[in-house]
């Protein structure tokens, strides 16, 4: 093993090592400390602008250690063994975090590698249910009763790697340090996980998320966090109806959050001829969440977080709940719940905006316009299929090409077996399909607790089979055009609802001119998911593998969980929209391309933001009435739609 | 390509898709158009075929039978020479105001090159002087230096063919007098310079468009 390679195994492993004994060994330092007057952190939360200062002074100090050593190697030498110098004192979440936000923002020639969740907190990302043992299903059943059909989603907001996901966003985008554009990106990428969140819930025929928004109401949903996290010595659980603490808390989130709602009539961000959208977004998201960009003197900075601790200290035995990490908040229905109101803040902000003129600035290109046998919006550009069924020998490009276009490109493929003759007049084929089949899987969750009991929990998980888009697309320019790609899907019942539209992917395409091409795209390769796609679960980092501590080939973390590209739709099948949308790439690219990880989430490492459009552009603003989005789509040469169903098999 | 223009909240929209769908399968044709919008509520829908109004229905009418609407799909559309003549017109106004922006000169190098190669050829006319063929040398020199130090734009291709046109120019107007070698090399020094002008975009799309006149290697769709 190379010196390279030695140290990134030293820093993974200290990522492996198990917290809660480790939580256990600080908590006796920290009575201690009690014990002869002196104040210590009892229990880290991102969401506490305190805690998050500390844990920076400690990243910063990792970074000089780096940046002031003589090889790199030797500087992060020098981080481990300062680590293990504040490991005694020092909350280990809160050096766990510190840790994680110099990894994550190192760039240098060493690829340091974080485990999965799976190896870092298996215990935090056990099932609620525990083993299914009846005392455990009694335990939970009497705490969260009154919320069947929220149980209905714990495989949702309890996947291991969602809760990886949220964690890992709040690590890219800390608040100390913020990156460009990352107030606006704290809106969009919790509403993304809202409206795949909704388009679950649609599909169980449960209402969608409304909002809590009023600490004067109790929490109507109880949540027990699981045996396991309990044994972690984490959390605590909330019983159903529980009011929040009396004191200031409660009138406070009333008060803050008229203040910013009097904030948006009164235009304070309102974009003028100086302060464009995307700066009036960062700056409200910033204040809102917050980060170091947050405009001063507003009384509600920090209001997100706020609600995340005060919710968490909702009990009165002096524990919190997980919505005080991010690490488990989501796991909570409360969490949605206080969300959909930070995201309603966000739309009361957007529906200020006026609708775009999509005319102005549409490349010219053509896609075609049709409708199913039920009228429903029907592109015959767009053509999905199976990834299984892609001929072999010849590239997906070339496949699409000749499948699809020339001779084919006046074909109508909606659920047919695909034919063509590839140049050596041989015949490829390849099955176009209306449908996408998701299936439940089961994966397990294997550690030893507090005390060297091994343990082992089951978990579902959602997975699809996987698929492929070809977009047939003509452009009508006679000169070279480079578009932007955007793919989107939305329960077909909430179609008209803009901030239900799910972003699936966003990248580049050339076209020749006046060219009739077939772009592929697979689900693999899809702009919001991290990268390489993680097929299962259970092979997602969780080893070190010391081949990929190599730069060139880096991983990056950030992004949604490939196993949840898609809705799990039903077992008859639900009806989706699937839309893309071409863009002018000209106007759109503001930088450098990703080339890992999620580009629609965090961008490129270390560059700007490299879509210069508003994120969930075009579904950041109201649509002119009375087209409305349906209407607009189908006037637009540059965009399409299609009816999809999604089947659970 | 089969065109509806129609208020997006006609009651016959709906209907008039469906119907439009099934005649076009009737015919063998895509069932496949593009829409537009009126923003007057009660405006017509308007079916168009090869840009001519095949079918019109106010907002009383109801959608007409599919087989109806496949008597309209194959109009024959002869355009008139009056259409073709203007169609050629939009499409050359368009690509002359392309190559206008394209090679006007938008910095003082462009500005040099252009001065350089209108001089140098004897475009411009001045009272000769003989310091003059040595201030359009140094002007052609930095030329043919910015075309060396933008080569990441297109390669040394321009470069190569500037020094070239410079040095004919430069030998012809010193010692060899000779008409053709003087043009030589001012057709050199334009294309070099213009050639380094353009966007890699325009350069893609003209070897495109070389590919497909067979001027140039054939445009690869499946690479």
């Amino acid at each position: 093993m190379t010196p390279q390679q030695d140290i990134a195994r030293e820093i993974w492993e200290i990522f492996a090592e198990p917290t809660p004994e480790k939580r256990a060994r600080y908590e006796q330092f920290r009575l201690q400390e009690a014990a002869v007057g002196r104040r210590a952190v009892r229990f880290f939360s991102e969401f506490r602008p305190a805690h998050l200062d500390l844990a920076e002074t400690i990243s910063t100090r990792f970074a000089d250690l780096v940046s002031t050593a003589p090889t790199e190697v030797d500087g992060l030498r020098a981080v481990v063994h300062e680590y293990r110098r504040l490991e005694p004192t020092t909350h280990p979440d809160l050096l766990y975090h510190a840790l994680r936000v110099f990894v994550t923002h190192h760039h240098g020639s060493v690829d340091l590698e974080i485990p999965s969740i799976l190896v870092t907190d298996p215990e935090l990302v056990a099932p609620s249910e525990g083993d299914g043992s009846q005392r455990e299903r009694d335990s939970r059943l009497a705490v969260a009763a009154g919320s069947p059909e929220e149980t209905r989603l714990d495989w949702f907001r309890e996947d291991p790697l969602l809760n990886e996901h949220h964690a890992h966003w709040h690590v890219v985008y800390t608040g100390n340090n913020p990156l460009e554009r990352q107030g606006e990106m704290f809106f969009y990428m919790h509403r993304q996980m809202l409206a795949r969140y909704n388009a679950e819930r649609t599909a169980l025929t449960i209402s969608p998320v409304k909002a809590y928004d009023d600490f004067r109401q109790p929490i109507k949903v109880g949540y027990a966090p699981g045996p396991d996290v309990r044994l972690g010595r984490t959390f605590d659980d909330r019983a159903p109806n529980l009011g929040l603490l009396d004191g200031n808390d409660v009138s406070d989130q009333r008060t803050l959050l008229t203040d910013i709602r009097n904030d948006l009539l009164a235009g304070t961000f309102d974009v003028t001829a100086a302060v464009n959208e995307i700066v009036q977004a960062d700056r409200l998201g910033s204040t809102i969440e917050p980060n170091a960009r947050a405009l001063p003197g507003k009384t509600y900075r920090g209001y997100h977080g706020f609600g995340h601790v005060a919710i968490a200290d909702s009990d009165l035995d002096g524990r919190f709940g997980v919505m005080a990490r991010t690490t488990t908040a989501i796991r909570d229905v409360v969490f949605w719940e206080w969300h959909q109101g930070i995201d309603d803040i966000y739309g009361q902000w957007q529906t200020r905006l006026q609708p775009y003129n999509f005319r102005t600035d549409a490349p010219k290109t053509l896609l075609r316009k049709s409708v199913d046998t039920a009228g429903q919006p029907f592109s015959p550009d767009l053509i999905v299929c199976k990834t299984a069924s892609l001929p072999t020998g010849i590239t997906p490009e070339q496949a699409g090409t000749l499948l699809f276009g020339g001779a084919n490109w006046n074909t109508d493929f909606g659920n047919v077996l695909a034919t063509a003759n590839n140049s050596a007049g041989q015949p490829i084929r390849c099955q176009t399909t209306n449908a996408l089949n998701t299936r439940m899987q089961s994966g397990t969750i294997r550690f030893t607790d507090v005390g060297g009991v091994p343990r082992a929990y089951n978990y579902p998980f959602v997975n699809h089979d996987p698929f492929s888009l070809f977009i047939r697309v003509e452009n009508k320019n006679p000169v070279k055009t480079t578009v932007t790609v955007r793919v989107f899907l939305v329960p077909d019942t909430q179609a008209e609802d803009r901030t239900k539209w799910i972003e699936l992917d966003k990248f580049l395409a050339d076209l020749n001119p006046l060219e009739k091409k077939v772009i592929y795209r697979a689900d693999t390769a899809s702009s919001v998911i991290r990268k390489p796609a993680v097929t299962n679960p259970a092979t997602n980092n969780t080893a070190f593998d010391p081949t990929n501590i190599n730069a060139a080939n880096a991983r990056c973390n950030c992004g949604y969980p490939y196993h949840m590209l898609l809705p799990r739709g039903t077992t008859a099948g639900m009806k989706f929209r699937l839309m893309v949308m071409l863009t002018n790439a000209d106007i759109d690219i503001a930088g450098q391309q990703a080339n890992c990880a999620s580009l629609s989430f965090c961008g490129t490492r270390n560059q700007n933001y490299p879509d210069r459009r508003p994120l969930g552009y075009p579904f950041n603003r109201p649509f002119a009435t009375p087209a409305g989005i349906a209407g607009t789509i189908a006037g637009q040469d540059n965009m399409a739609s299609r009816v999809i169903t999604i089947k659970q098999v | 390509m089969l065109h509806l223009h129609t208020p997006p909240q006609h009651p016959a929209l709906p209907g008039f898709r469906l119907a439009l769908r099934q005649a076009m399968i009737s015919a063998g044709d895509l069932p496949a158009w593009t829409e537009t919008y009126s923003d007057n509520p009660n405006a017509l829908l308007e079916l168009i075929v090869d840009e001519r109004i095949v079918l019109e229905l106010s907002v009383n009418q109801p959608a007409p039978a599919p087989a109806r609407l496949v008597g309209l799909l194959h109009r024959p559309a002869v355009p008139t020479w009056r259409q073709q003549a203007s169609r050629a017109g939009q499409l050359s106004v368009r690509f002359l105001s392309a190559l206008f922006i394209a090679f006007f000169p938008k910095c003082p190098f462009c500005w040099a090159a252009y001065m350089s190669y209108l001089g140098a050829t004897g475009v411009v006319s001045v009272q000769y002087q003989p310091w003059l063929i040595w201030v359009l040398a140094g002007l052609l020199a930095i030329n043919v230096g910015v075309l060396y130090w933008t080569r990441h734009r297109h390669g040394l291709g321009p470069f190569w063919l500037c020094l070239a046109g410079a040095a004919l120019v430069i030998t012809n107007r010193l010692w060899l007098n000779e008409p053709a070698l003087l043009w030589l090399g001012a057709g050199c020094l334009l294309v070099g310079s213009l050639w380094n002008s353009l966007s890699q975009k325009m350069t893609d799309s003209i070897r495109y468009w070389g590919g497909v006149i067979g001027i140039a290697p054939h445009p690869n769709h499946h690479a």
